[in-house]
């Protein structure tokens, strides 16, 4: 399976956020969207997932228009964690990630024992049965964001979209939802997930594509995308061997 | 204390006649002489009577009207020109008359010699024509008969017309006494006059003593209170009364309080209880018009033990 | 930590407490107790306790039961869809703005050639408000829809007022204490007949928008990420408000706070789930209101306290203290 943006472009008051962009993410890899703050990375996985409107451009799911595909068909072909994780109510864990699986279930109704493998494994890939019953309010940033993915993986669709799925995360905690990210793709899925952390970026991902004032910079392998000249150009830093990285000045 | 103004002008005419009868008996026989002196009485006599009255009462209209002759009737309310009126059989009288508003400026401007007004009328406006030395007579609302009668009476000694009262009440006494003759036995059933609201009279007011003129018991005498109240629809229901009436002048455009007359409730109570209605106008004073609603009820009474 | 009761049993609890009170309230009223009632059909005067029973305290009980529910109901959905505790029909003007349609309704004498023009324009009343809401709060957070329900609220509250006034009808002017304050003293059973099917309705549409306010919990873009139509959900919370509220109100009045307090209370025993909330708070809602309308008839005030009076001083209260609570998120 293979989701496709083709020449995508979206505005807000006038000015271009996402200008001509094209990417792709197929069956079995794990694809990093990666760019400085205001690329237009978010703005395009919204694109994707329309939630924002797009001025041009296609949105295909195996050479199809997906945009025109009614939304519980889409809702279960394409699963997304977004940046925002607030929860209103103090919900428990466990009944977080059923809400994953609205797509599948009946408008009224008790959960199905479908439903309920698909949570208890999707709480499996993150490590997550320790803590389903409390509340969501009371758990620490990195048990949460492991909920709320789990919520993301128990809809068990073919394509995931991440955006920024380890912000805020201790070092423990990255390294964790990278590797379940990576045996997701590994497994058949298809994944794209918008990350800051280059060094992270390297390691996990298949394919790295880098944004840049609304359009693809770069693309292909990390070592070929991750470049001096494209750290310099781009994100205005030099590698550093003591620190990692370092501005230019 | 100020007089009032039209004062100096009549004294004025009556001590010029008076001149004329002492000048006659210079001249004239005696006889004549006794007849200008006679005429100079009278004309005082009559001059001590008002000539102008201004009623700014509902009720006060009515009395007035039985009473006085219309040309010594300067104005009566508006409210009495109203087609509500009709069952008083006074609207060629009425109809003909200046009418006032309650407003302290008509009233002066009407140059009356004497107000009649209720103790509740418009109080702002009565205070301050009394300031300004206006003859103001108040009358207290009537909770009986006698008080009635003795507002009759009041009346007539204020307008000079003290043979006039007396013969209006002794008719209301001649009447009232005919129709309760009529009345077949002392059982007093209940009458159950239903107001807006829920309002019920009970001891102690005209409207009881009205009720039990004509034979029966008010709703409010059989539920034991007295003065008037809103009573609860479950407390109304559980009387069985001999006699109903739930009519309102205010349908539309309605309000509330005036459809709720037409509560299931009452309804089924109305569709097993004779109806009477009575003008609301024959109840609304103290005054020879309660008689209408005597007259109503006693029919009613009469008809219901000859059909039980 | 699981609810203290399962969902089940909670239910089943509250339909319990609902039922035992409207045979209570069925037993309650100025014309008797069991006692009297059962001494009325001793002594041949049946008919009496029936038509006290059938005419005068069925409708009333009916009523609380639906009103409560509805407000509960309301109240639990207006806040699943927004996101937001503090919402609630009175609180973001609906009530008054039904209040309003049903008074022009009624006192111009509509409603006697037409008997749902009634509940339609209390409809119509809820309705406007609802987009007048939109435009006024949209996304603005907490406060601003707060403020902009006490300000239809007021508007509503003076239209009503002049309305009353320049009615020929000597009684008018003082009725604008029933559409404030609200009350369901000798209603009838016409008033069960004309807003009942409405009411029905609004919670029909209600009931469907369930699904939707779980996925809501997570934001609107997870939410229709899932498939979600937020728009249609939107359409739906409005609607069954507006309706269910509307002709709620245009037969009792403004009665307030149910929908604050009900779910707010029910909100932990439901395990926070909105959808769950919406039927426990339906159940609830209808029994705070009917224990509210026996208390009204068995408090020994001269006349009969208006109904909203009851709920407005348990409410305003519980209203102040949410706020104090949230006050952090609110300045926010």
């Amino acid at each position: 399976m293979k989701l496709e943006a083709r020449s995508i472009r979206v505005h807000a008051s006038g000015k271009p956020i996402v200008n001509t962009a094209s990417l792709s993410v197929s069956s079995g890899e794990l694809v990093g969207l990666i760019g400085p703050n205001g690329a237009g990375k978010s703005t395009l996985l919204k694109a994707m997932l329309g939630l924002r409107p797009k001025i041009s451009g296609d949105i295909l799911l195996d050479g199809e228009d997906f945009l025109a595909q009614p939304a519980h068909l889409r809702a279960r072909r394409l699963a997304y964690l977004p940046q925002d994780r607030r929860v209103e109510w103090r919900l428990p864990a466990a009944d977080i990630v059923m809400l994953g699986r609205y797509p599948h279930r009946a408008r009224f109704g008790a959960p199905t024992p479908e439903d309920r493998a698909a949570v208890a494994r999707a709480l499996d890939a993150v490590d997550g049965h320790a803590f389903l019953d409390r509340p969501i309010n009371v758990l620490s940033g990195g048990e949460r964001t492991r909920i709320l993915l789990a919520r993301a993986l128990a809809v068990e669709a073919p394509i995931l979209l991440a955006d920024e799925p380890i912000a805020a995360l201790d070092p423990y905690h990255q390294l964790h939802v990278m590797e379940v990210l990576r045996a997701r793709a590994h497994a058949g899925a298809a994944v794209l997930a918008v990350i800051h952390d280059l060094a992270l970026a390297a390691r996990f991902t298949d394919r790295i594509v880098l944004m840049h004032e609304g359009a693809i910079a770069a693309e292909g392998r990390p070592g070929d995308v991750l470049t001096a000249a494209n750290l310099a150009r781009i994100y205005r830093i030099q590698p550093d061997a003591a620190l990692g990285y370092a501005r230019l000045t | 204390m100020k007089r009032s103004p039209k004062a100096p002008a009549f004294l004025l005419q009556c001590a010029a006649l008076g001149e004329v009868a002492r000048d006659a008996r210079r001249r004239r026989p005696f006889a004549v002489a006794m007849f200008t002196a006679l005429f100079s009485g009278l004309c005082l006599a009559a001059h001590a009577q008002p000539q102008r009255i201004v009623s700014m009462n509902l009720c006060t209209d009515e009395l007035l009207m039985r009473i006085v002759d219309p040309s010594r009737i300067a104005a009566i309310t508006h409210l009495s020109q109203q087609p509500i009126n009709a069952p008083l059989g006074l609207n060629a009288i009425a109809s003909r008359l200046p009418i006032n508003h309650g407003l302290a400026e008509e009233v002066i401007a009407l140059k009356p010699d004497l107000i009649l007004a209720g103790s509740f009328t418009t109080t702002t406006a009565t205070a301050l024509l009394r300031r300004l030395g206006y003859t103001v007579i108040t009358f207290a609302p009537e909770n009986s008969f006698d008080d009635m009668r003795a507002n009759i009476r009041k009346l007539g000694a204020a307008t000079g017309d003290q043979a006039r009262a007396e013969q209006l009440i002794a008719d209301f006494d001649a009447r009232l006494g005919a129709l309760q003759a009529r009345i077949p036995d002392d059982t007093r059933p209940i009458f159950a006059d239903i107001g807006v609201n829920n309002f019920i009279t009970g001891e102690g007011t005209l409207y009881a003593e009205v009720v039990n003129a004509a034979g029966y018991r008010t709703l409010g005498q059989a539920l034991g209170f007295s003065g008037y109240r809103n009573v609860p629809l479950e407390q109304i229901l559980t009387i069985r009364p001999a006699l109903m009436s739930t009519a309102t002048p205010w349908t539309h455009p309605p309000s509330m309080s005036t459809m709720a007359l037409g509560h299931p409730a009452v309804r089924a109570m109305a569709a097993r209880t004779p109806q009477v209605d009575i003008p609301e106008r024959y109840t609304t004073c103290g005054a020879p018009s309660i008689l209408g609603a005597v007259e109503i009820l006693v029919n009613a009474r009469e008809k219901q033990a000859r059909s039980p | 930590m699981k609810p203290p009761l399962a969902y089940p049993l909670l239910i089943a609890v509250l339909a319990l407490t609902l039922l035992l009170l409207a045979a209570f309230s069925m037993l309650v009223g100025a014309g008797g107790g069991l006692s009297e009632l059962l001494a009325m059909i001793a002594s041949d005067n049946a008919d009496t306790a029936t038509l006290i029973m059938m005419e005068v305290r069925l409708p009333r009980t009916l009523l609380a039961l639906m009103i409560g529910a509805s407000l509960g109901l309301a109240g639990a959905s207006l806040q699943g869809f927004l996101r937001n505790p503090l919402a609630d029909p009175g609180v973001v003007g609906v009530t008054s703005a039904a209040s309003l349609g049903a008074v022009l309704a009624l006192y111009s004498g509509l409603s006697m050639a037409f008997p749902l023009a009634l509940p339609m324009t209390g409809i119509a009343g809820a309705l406007l408000c609802a987009l007048l809401l939109q435009g006024l709060a949209g996304r603005g957070g907490v406060l601003s829809l707060v403020l902009a329900g006490v300000a239809i609220s007021s508007l509503c509250a003076a239209l009503m007022s002049l309305a009353l006034n320049l009615s020929p009808n000597p009684y008018a002017a003082a009725e604008i204490m029933f559409w404030l304050m609200g009350s369901v003293t000798d209603r009838s059973m016409d008033h069960v007949a004309f807003a009942a099917p409405l009411i029905l309705i609004g919670w029909a549409v209600l009931a469907f928008s369930a699904r939707a306010l779980d996925a809501l919990s997570l934001g609107e873009e997870s939410a229709a990420s899932l498939g979600v139509n937020i728009l249609t959900t939107r359409n739906m919370v409005i609607g069954g408000t507006a309706i269910s509220v509307g002709a709620a109100t245009s037969v009792s009045g403004g009665i307030g706070f149910i929908g604050l307090i009900v779910p707010h209370i029910l909100r932990p025993l439901v395990g926070h789930s909105p959808s769950r909330l919406l039927l426990a708070s339906a159940l609830g809602g209808a029994a705070l209101l009917t224990a509210a309308d026996i208390l009204v008839r068995v408090l020994p005030t001269g006349a009969e306290l208006k109904l909203g009076v009851v709920t407005a001083l348990v409410g305003a209260p519980f209203f102040l203290w949410l706020i104090f609570r949230a006050r952090t998120e609110i300045e926010s």
